[in-house]
Protein backbone atom coordinates (compact mmCIF):
# COMPACT_ATOMS: atom_id res chain seq x y z
CA UNK A 1 0.00 0.00 0.00
CA UNK A 2 1.66 3.36 -0.74
CA UNK A 3 1.06 6.48 1.01
CA UNK A 4 -1.70 8.02 -1.27
CA UNK A 5 -3.59 4.86 -0.78
CA UNK A 6 -3.41 4.78 2.97
CA UNK A 7 -4.33 8.56 2.73
CA UNK A 8 -7.14 7.40 0.77
CA UNK A 9 -8.02 5.07 3.38
CA UNK A 10 -7.91 7.14 6.44
CA UNK A 11 -9.88 9.72 4.75
CA UNK A 12 -12.30 7.23 3.73
CA UNK A 13 -12.78 5.64 7.51
CA UNK A 14 -15.50 9.21 7.74
CA UNK A 15 -18.25 9.59 10.04
CA UNK A 16 -22.19 10.44 8.68
CA UNK A 17 -21.99 14.14 8.10
CA UNK A 18 -23.87 15.99 10.98
CA UNK A 19 -27.65 15.34 10.36
CA UNK A 20 -29.92 19.15 11.09
CA UNK A 21 -30.90 17.29 14.62
CA UNK A 22 -27.31 17.22 15.44
CA UNK A 23 -26.49 20.51 14.30
CA UNK A 24 -29.29 22.03 16.04
CA UNK A 25 -28.71 20.45 19.10
CA UNK A 26 -25.39 21.58 19.39
CA UNK A 27 -26.48 25.18 18.44
CA UNK A 28 -28.48 24.96 20.93
CA UNK A 29 -25.85 24.13 23.76
CA UNK A 30 -23.65 26.70 22.41
CA UNK A 31 -26.10 29.90 22.39
CA UNK A 32 -26.38 29.48 25.91
CA UNK A 33 -21.92 29.77 26.21
CA UNK A 34 -21.66 32.76 23.89
CA UNK A 35 -21.59 35.97 25.97
CA UNK A 36 -23.99 38.49 25.55
CA UNK A 37 -23.02 42.48 24.93
CA UNK A 38 -23.91 44.26 28.18
CA UNK A 39 -25.78 47.59 27.61
CA UNK A 40 -22.60 49.47 28.73
CA UNK A 41 -20.98 47.88 25.16
CA UNK A 42 -23.72 48.55 23.22
CA UNK A 43 -23.29 52.17 24.50
CA UNK A 44 -20.13 52.55 24.21
CA UNK A 45 -20.26 51.32 20.06
CA UNK A 46 -22.99 53.97 19.45
CA UNK A 47 -20.43 56.44 20.13
CA UNK A 48 -20.92 59.86 17.40
CA UNK A 49 -18.52 62.35 16.53
CA UNK A 50 -20.69 65.33 17.08
CA UNK A 51 -20.25 66.58 20.32
CA UNK A 52 -24.20 66.31 20.95
CA UNK A 53 -24.31 63.43 20.01
CA UNK A 54 -20.73 62.57 22.34
CA UNK A 55 -22.22 64.04 25.26
CA UNK A 56 -25.49 61.71 24.32
CA UNK A 57 -23.36 58.98 24.41
CA UNK A 58 -21.70 59.70 27.75
CA UNK A 59 -25.01 60.57 29.20
CA UNK A 60 -26.49 56.79 28.03
CA UNK A 61 -23.01 54.78 29.35
CA UNK A 62 -23.12 56.72 32.59
CA UNK A 63 -26.66 55.39 32.99
CA UNK A 64 -25.49 52.05 31.51
CA UNK A 65 -22.94 51.94 33.79
CA UNK A 66 -25.10 52.72 36.82
CA UNK A 67 -27.52 50.30 35.94
CA UNK A 68 -25.32 47.56 35.91
CA UNK A 69 -24.51 48.05 39.19
CA UNK A 70 -27.83 47.07 40.05
CA UNK A 71 -30.05 49.49 42.89
CA UNK A 72 -29.12 46.93 45.70
CA UNK A 73 -26.01 48.91 45.17
CA UNK A 74 -27.22 52.39 45.62
CA UNK A 75 -29.86 51.82 48.05
CA UNK A 76 -27.18 49.84 50.26
CA UNK A 77 -24.41 52.71 50.10
CA UNK A 78 -27.05 55.46 50.84
CA UNK A 79 -27.82 53.49 54.18
CA UNK A 80 -24.41 53.24 54.94
CA UNK A 81 -23.70 56.35 54.53
CA UNK A 82 -27.08 57.63 56.11
CA UNK A 83 -26.12 56.06 59.39
CA UNK A 84 -22.37 57.12 59.57
CA UNK A 85 -23.76 60.34 58.57
CA UNK A 86 -26.07 60.39 61.30
CA UNK A 87 -23.08 59.43 63.98
CA UNK A 88 -20.97 61.87 62.55
CA UNK A 89 -23.05 64.58 63.86
CA UNK A 90 -22.35 63.71 67.54
CA UNK A 91 -18.76 65.10 68.68
CA UNK A 92 -18.33 61.73 71.11
CA UNK A 93 -15.66 60.11 69.96
CA UNK A 94 -17.28 56.58 69.86
CA UNK A 95 -19.48 57.90 67.13
CA UNK A 96 -16.33 59.00 64.45
CA UNK A 97 -15.26 55.70 65.00
CA UNK A 98 -18.29 54.43 63.60
CA UNK A 99 -17.77 56.64 60.46
CA UNK A 100 -14.35 55.05 60.76
CA UNK A 101 -16.18 51.40 60.62
CA UNK A 102 -18.59 52.57 57.75
CA UNK A 103 -15.90 54.06 55.46
CA UNK A 104 -14.10 50.86 54.43
CA UNK A 105 -17.45 49.15 54.57
CA UNK A 106 -18.17 51.45 51.19
CA UNK A 107 -15.32 50.20 49.89
CA UNK A 108 -16.59 46.62 50.56
CA UNK A 109 -19.57 46.99 48.98
CA UNK A 110 -18.32 48.63 46.35
CA UNK A 111 -16.08 45.81 45.35
CA UNK A 112 -18.52 43.65 45.58
CA UNK A 113 -20.73 45.48 43.36
CA UNK A 114 -18.46 46.93 40.78
CA UNK A 115 -16.72 43.79 40.00
CA UNK A 116 -19.19 41.17 39.66
CA UNK A 117 -18.01 39.60 36.43
CA UNK A 118 -18.69 35.55 36.55
CA UNK A 119 -22.40 36.78 37.60
CA UNK A 120 -23.20 39.66 35.28
CA UNK A 121 -21.27 37.70 31.76
CA UNK A 122 -21.13 40.82 30.05
CA UNK A 123 -18.81 41.16 27.51
CA UNK A 124 -17.00 44.34 29.01
CA UNK A 125 -16.01 42.50 32.11
CA UNK A 126 -14.03 40.50 29.74
CA UNK A 127 -10.71 41.95 27.94
CA UNK A 128 -13.09 42.81 24.73
CA UNK A 129 -14.49 46.36 25.08
CA UNK A 130 -13.61 49.16 22.85
CA UNK A 131 -11.82 51.61 24.95
CA UNK A 132 -8.60 49.76 26.99
CA UNK A 133 -10.10 47.20 30.38
CA UNK A 134 -8.23 49.67 32.65
CA UNK A 135 -10.55 52.44 31.39
CA UNK A 136 -13.52 50.82 31.74
CA UNK A 137 -12.26 49.67 35.01
CA UNK A 138 -11.21 52.98 36.43
CA UNK A 139 -14.69 55.10 35.18
CA UNK A 140 -16.56 52.83 37.13
CA UNK A 141 -14.21 53.30 40.17
CA UNK A 142 -14.55 56.21 39.73
CA UNK A 143 -18.53 56.19 39.51
CA UNK A 144 -18.46 54.02 42.64
CA UNK A 145 -15.99 55.99 44.40
CA UNK A 146 -17.54 59.44 43.88
CA UNK A 147 -20.71 58.33 44.44
CA UNK A 148 -19.95 56.76 48.06
CA UNK A 149 -17.87 59.94 49.14
CA UNK A 150 -20.12 62.20 47.84
CA UNK A 151 -23.45 60.51 49.60
CA UNK A 152 -21.06 60.68 52.63
CA UNK A 153 -20.10 64.13 52.45
CA UNK A 154 -23.08 66.05 51.57
CA UNK A 155 -24.97 63.86 54.44
CA UNK A 156 -22.06 64.98 57.50
CA UNK A 157 -22.20 68.36 56.43
CA UNK A 158 -25.40 68.60 55.97
CA UNK A 159 -26.05 67.05 59.54
CA UNK A 160 -23.10 69.04 61.02
CA UNK A 161 -25.16 72.24 60.46
CA UNK A 162 -23.10 73.15 57.13
CA UNK A 163 -20.08 74.11 59.41
CA UNK A 164 -17.20 75.19 57.18
CA UNK A 165 -14.41 74.55 60.21
CA UNK A 166 -15.45 71.13 60.40
CA UNK A 167 -15.72 69.91 56.31
CA UNK A 168 -12.14 69.20 56.61
CA UNK A 169 -12.22 67.02 59.36
CA UNK A 170 -15.41 65.49 57.40
CA UNK A 171 -13.52 64.79 54.22
CA UNK A 172 -10.55 62.76 55.79
CA UNK A 173 -12.64 60.97 57.92
CA UNK A 174 -14.70 59.38 54.88
CA UNK A 175 -11.98 59.20 52.55
CA UNK A 176 -9.47 58.18 54.42
CA UNK A 177 -10.63 54.46 55.59
CA UNK A 178 -12.67 54.74 52.14
CA UNK A 179 -9.33 54.89 49.97
CA UNK A 180 -7.36 52.69 52.36
CA UNK A 181 -10.01 49.89 51.93
CA UNK A 182 -10.34 49.99 47.92
CA UNK A 183 -6.44 50.42 47.68
CA UNK A 184 -5.75 47.00 49.66
CA UNK A 185 -8.76 45.45 48.42
CA UNK A 186 -7.10 45.99 45.17
CA UNK A 187 -3.15 45.25 45.88
CA UNK A 188 -4.59 41.64 47.33
CA UNK A 189 -6.97 41.00 44.45
CA UNK A 190 -3.99 40.54 42.27
CA UNK A 191 -3.18 37.30 44.18
CA UNK A 192 -6.89 36.41 45.49
CA UNK A 193 -10.48 36.71 44.26
CA UNK A 194 -11.76 39.88 44.24
CA UNK A 195 -14.36 39.07 47.10
CA UNK A 196 -12.18 37.26 48.83
CA UNK A 197 -9.96 40.11 48.98
CA UNK A 198 -12.49 42.61 50.15
CA UNK A 199 -13.59 40.23 52.63
CA UNK A 200 -10.11 39.76 54.23
CA UNK A 201 -9.48 43.79 53.90
CA UNK A 202 -12.71 44.48 55.83
CA UNK A 203 -12.18 42.16 58.54
CA UNK A 204 -8.77 42.77 59.41
CA UNK A 205 -9.84 46.42 59.06
CA UNK A 206 -13.10 45.82 62.27
CA UNK A 207 -10.48 43.79 64.01
CA UNK A 208 -7.89 46.63 63.70
CA UNK A 209 -10.67 49.03 65.29
CA UNK A 210 -11.78 46.22 67.98
CA UNK A 211 -8.67 45.85 69.17
CA UNK A 212 -7.95 49.95 69.11
CA UNK A 213 -10.45 50.41 70.93
CA UNK A 214 -10.01 47.67 73.60
CA UNK A 215 -6.37 48.84 74.05
CA UNK A 216 -7.84 52.79 74.83
CA UNK A 217 -5.96 53.48 71.26
CA UNK A 218 -9.00 54.43 69.56
CA UNK A 219 -8.19 58.63 70.13
CA UNK A 220 -4.68 57.70 69.02
CA UNK A 221 -6.75 56.17 65.61
CA UNK A 222 -8.74 58.87 64.44
CA UNK A 223 -5.66 61.94 65.36
CA UNK A 224 -4.78 63.86 62.74
CA UNK A 225 -1.21 62.23 62.59
CA UNK A 226 -3.54 58.79 62.10
CA UNK A 227 -5.84 60.35 60.14
CA UNK A 228 -2.96 61.60 57.60
CA UNK A 229 -1.80 58.17 57.92
CA UNK A 230 -4.52 56.32 56.84
CA UNK A 231 -5.01 58.83 53.86
CA UNK A 232 -1.50 58.85 52.56
CA UNK A 233 -1.53 55.02 52.94
CA UNK A 234 -4.51 54.86 51.11
CA UNK A 235 -4.12 56.94 48.22
CA UNK A 236 -0.39 55.19 47.55
CA UNK A 237 -2.11 51.60 47.92
CA UNK A 238 -4.75 52.91 45.18
CA UNK A 239 -2.43 54.76 43.13
CA UNK A 240 -0.22 51.41 42.90
CA UNK A 241 -3.12 49.70 42.11
CA UNK A 242 -4.45 51.57 39.20
CA UNK A 243 -0.62 51.22 37.93
CA UNK A 244 -0.61 48.00 37.91
CA UNK A 245 -4.48 46.95 36.79
CA UNK A 246 -3.75 46.38 33.16
CA UNK A 247 -1.71 43.38 33.85
CA UNK A 248 -3.69 41.78 36.80
CA UNK A 249 -7.88 42.99 35.02
CA UNK A 250 -8.33 39.21 34.23
CA UNK A 251 -7.64 38.27 37.90
CA UNK A 252 -9.15 40.82 39.23
CA UNK A 253 -12.67 40.49 37.60
CA UNK A 254 -12.70 36.67 38.72
CA UNK A 255 -11.30 35.32 35.22
CA UNK A 256 -9.34 32.19 35.25
CA UNK A 257 -8.81 31.72 31.88
CA UNK A 258 -5.06 32.93 30.24
CA UNK A 259 -6.18 36.23 27.76
CA UNK B 1 -14.45 34.44 15.22
CA UNK B 2 -14.10 37.92 16.02
CA UNK B 3 -17.74 39.21 15.24
CA UNK B 4 -18.57 35.76 17.78
CA UNK B 5 -15.86 37.78 20.39
CA UNK B 6 -17.59 41.06 19.88
CA UNK B 7 -21.21 39.19 21.27
CA UNK B 8 -22.46 38.66 17.63
CA UNK B 9 -24.58 35.32 18.24
CA UNK B 10 -25.26 34.89 14.64
CA UNK B 11 -21.50 34.30 13.95
CA UNK B 12 -21.51 30.91 15.56
CA UNK B 13 -24.50 29.36 13.27
CA UNK B 14 -21.44 29.69 10.50
CA UNK B 15 -19.07 28.35 13.04
CA UNK B 16 -20.81 25.40 13.59
CA UNK B 17 -21.82 24.60 10.13
CA UNK B 18 -18.34 25.55 9.02
CA UNK B 19 -16.52 23.29 11.31
CA UNK B 20 -18.86 20.96 12.82
CA UNK B 21 -17.84 17.94 10.06
CA UNK B 22 -14.03 18.21 10.21
CA UNK B 23 -13.84 18.17 13.87
CA UNK B 24 -16.12 15.05 13.92
CA UNK B 25 -14.19 13.30 11.54
CA UNK B 26 -11.06 13.83 13.36
CA UNK B 27 -12.62 13.00 16.93
CA UNK B 28 -14.40 9.80 14.82
CA UNK B 29 -11.13 8.65 13.40
CA UNK B 30 -9.13 9.19 16.67
CA UNK B 31 -11.72 7.37 18.97
CA UNK B 32 -11.97 4.12 15.97
CA UNK B 33 -15.58 5.08 15.53
CA UNK B 34 -17.50 6.29 17.92
CA UNK B 35 -19.36 8.61 16.81
CA UNK B 36 -21.16 9.67 20.23
CA UNK B 37 -17.98 10.01 21.82
CA UNK B 38 -16.77 12.26 19.10
CA UNK B 39 -19.78 14.20 18.87
CA UNK B 40 -19.78 15.10 22.66
CA UNK B 41 -15.77 15.97 22.24
CA UNK B 42 -17.22 18.16 18.92
CA UNK B 43 -19.10 20.02 21.52
CA UNK B 44 -16.24 20.59 24.04
CA UNK B 45 -14.64 21.69 22.15
CA UNK B 46 -16.68 24.14 20.46
CA UNK B 47 -17.39 25.17 24.22
CA UNK B 48 -13.60 25.85 24.69
CA UNK B 49 -13.09 27.92 21.63
CA UNK B 50 -16.29 29.45 22.93
CA UNK B 51 -14.66 30.69 26.56
CA UNK B 52 -11.19 30.68 25.90
CA UNK B 53 -9.88 34.47 24.99
CA UNK B 54 -6.62 33.32 23.65
CA UNK B 55 -7.47 33.84 19.74
CA UNK B 56 -5.94 36.50 18.21
CA UNK B 57 -7.15 38.37 15.13
CA UNK B 58 -5.26 37.40 12.01
CA UNK B 59 -4.13 34.31 13.24
CA UNK B 60 -5.03 31.33 11.14
CA UNK B 61 -8.30 29.55 12.97
CA UNK B 62 -7.61 25.96 11.57
CA UNK B 63 -4.76 25.42 13.57
CA UNK B 64 -5.82 26.84 16.59
CA UNK B 65 -9.12 25.13 16.26
CA UNK B 66 -7.23 22.12 15.34
CA UNK B 67 -4.87 22.84 18.53
CA UNK B 68 -8.10 23.20 20.98
CA UNK B 69 -9.57 19.80 19.80
CA UNK B 70 -5.93 18.10 20.06
CA UNK B 71 -6.42 18.95 23.50
CA UNK B 72 -10.08 18.09 23.98
CA UNK B 73 -8.56 14.63 22.57
CA UNK B 74 -5.69 14.30 25.02
CA UNK B 75 -8.15 15.21 28.01
CA UNK B 76 -10.45 12.72 27.00
CA UNK B 77 -8.21 10.04 26.80
CA UNK B 78 -6.06 11.17 29.46
CA UNK B 79 -9.35 10.67 32.20
CA UNK B 80 -10.77 7.75 30.46
CA UNK B 81 -7.14 5.77 30.78
CA UNK B 82 -8.01 6.80 34.84
CA UNK B 83 -11.56 5.86 34.50
CA UNK B 84 -12.44 3.25 32.93
CA UNK B 85 -15.89 3.71 30.38
CA UNK B 86 -19.28 3.13 32.02
CA UNK B 87 -21.74 0.34 30.89
CA UNK B 88 -23.73 3.39 29.48
CA UNK B 89 -21.23 5.24 27.33
CA UNK B 90 -20.65 2.30 25.86
CA UNK B 91 -24.50 1.66 25.54
CA UNK B 92 -25.20 4.72 24.17
CA UNK B 93 -22.37 4.51 20.87
CA UNK B 94 -24.12 1.38 20.75
CA UNK B 95 -27.49 2.44 20.64
CA UNK B 96 -26.78 5.62 18.36
CA UNK B 97 -24.47 4.06 15.71
CA UNK B 98 -23.09 0.68 15.78
CA UNK B 99 -21.41 0.85 13.00
CA UNK B 100 -18.54 2.33 11.40
CA UNK B 101 -20.32 4.66 9.70
CA UNK B 102 -21.44 5.30 6.05
CA UNK B 103 -18.54 3.03 5.15
CA UNK B 104 -20.60 0.23 6.69
CA UNK B 105 -22.60 0.00 3.74
CA UNK B 106 -19.24 -0.02 1.31
CA UNK B 107 -17.70 -3.55 -0.09
CA UNK B 108 -14.50 -2.60 1.62
CA UNK B 109 -16.44 -2.34 4.84
CA UNK B 110 -14.29 -4.46 6.91
CA UNK B 111 -10.70 -2.94 5.84
CA UNK B 112 -12.06 0.59 6.26
CA UNK B 113 -12.65 -1.03 10.39
CA UNK B 114 -9.41 -2.28 9.85
CA UNK B 115 -7.89 1.13 9.17
CA UNK B 116 -9.90 2.44 11.89
CA UNK B 117 -8.75 -0.03 14.52
CA UNK B 118 -5.03 0.54 13.03
CA UNK B 119 -5.15 4.58 13.36
CA UNK B 120 -6.50 4.03 16.80
CA UNK B 121 -3.38 1.57 18.23
CA UNK B 122 -1.36 4.13 16.96
CA UNK B 123 0.57 6.00 19.57
CA UNK B 124 -1.19 9.90 20.10
CA UNK B 125 1.27 11.85 18.60
CA UNK B 126 1.88 9.46 15.08
CA UNK B 127 -1.99 9.51 15.28
CA UNK B 128 -3.00 12.83 15.99
CA UNK B 129 -0.23 14.09 13.13
CA UNK B 130 -1.68 11.33 10.73
CA UNK B 131 -5.40 12.74 11.48
CA UNK B 132 -4.50 16.29 11.05
CA UNK B 133 -2.61 15.61 7.58
CA UNK B 134 -5.09 13.11 6.00
CA UNK B 135 -8.19 13.40 7.58
CA UNK B 136 -8.41 17.88 8.58
CA UNK B 137 -6.30 18.43 5.23
CA UNK B 138 -3.91 20.41 6.85
CA UNK B 139 -0.69 21.86 5.76
CA UNK B 140 2.43 20.60 7.47
CA UNK B 141 3.07 24.38 8.34
CA UNK B 142 -0.35 24.21 10.00
CA UNK B 143 -0.09 20.85 11.72
CA UNK B 144 3.46 22.56 13.47
CA UNK B 145 1.18 25.15 14.29
CA UNK B 146 -0.89 23.12 15.76
CA UNK B 147 0.77 21.04 17.72
CA UNK B 148 3.61 23.83 18.26
CA UNK B 149 6.01 21.57 17.24
CA UNK B 150 8.53 22.55 14.93
CA UNK B 151 8.15 21.46 10.79
CA UNK B 152 11.02 18.63 11.35
CA UNK B 153 9.05 16.93 13.49
CA UNK B 154 5.91 16.75 11.75
CA UNK B 155 7.69 15.51 8.71
CA UNK B 156 9.26 13.30 10.85
CA UNK B 157 5.75 11.77 12.87
CA UNK B 158 4.14 12.05 9.52
CA UNK B 159 6.95 9.28 8.18
CA UNK B 160 7.06 7.30 10.94
CA UNK B 161 3.35 7.14 11.46
CA UNK B 162 2.61 6.11 7.93
CA UNK B 163 5.29 3.73 8.59
CA UNK B 164 3.35 2.30 11.67
CA UNK B 165 0.08 1.94 10.00
CA UNK B 166 1.61 0.54 7.19
CA UNK B 167 2.73 -1.92 9.24
CA UNK B 168 -0.53 -2.41 11.24
CA UNK B 169 -2.31 -2.41 8.63
CA UNK B 170 -0.02 -5.31 6.89
CA UNK B 171 -0.83 -7.43 10.17
CA UNK B 172 -4.23 -7.08 9.79
CA UNK B 173 -4.14 -8.02 6.49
Amino acid sequence: MNDEELAGAIHDFAPAPPTPTEFAALLAVLRYQVRRPSEVRVALQQRRRDWISHLQSAALLVAAQSRVLGWGFWASSAAVAVLAGLAFTQTSLTHRFIVYVAGPLLAYLAVVFGFRAERARVIEYEFACPPSPRQLTLARLGLILGYQAAVGLCLSVLLSGADVAAMPTAVVLWLAPLLLGVGATLGLSFAMPTLRAATIVYVVWLTLLALCARTGLDANLISPAALALTLGAGAIALAVGIIFLPRHVPALLGHREPF
Amino acid sequence: MEALSNGDASSLDELVLRYQAPLLGFFYRALAGHRATAADLVQDTFIRVLRTRSYRPGRPFRPWLFAIAANVLRSHRHAATRVPSSAGDELLDAAVDPRPGPEASAADAAFTRQVGAAIASLPEEYRVTLLLRFGADLSLAEIAATLEVPLGTVKSRLFEGTRRLRELLGNLA
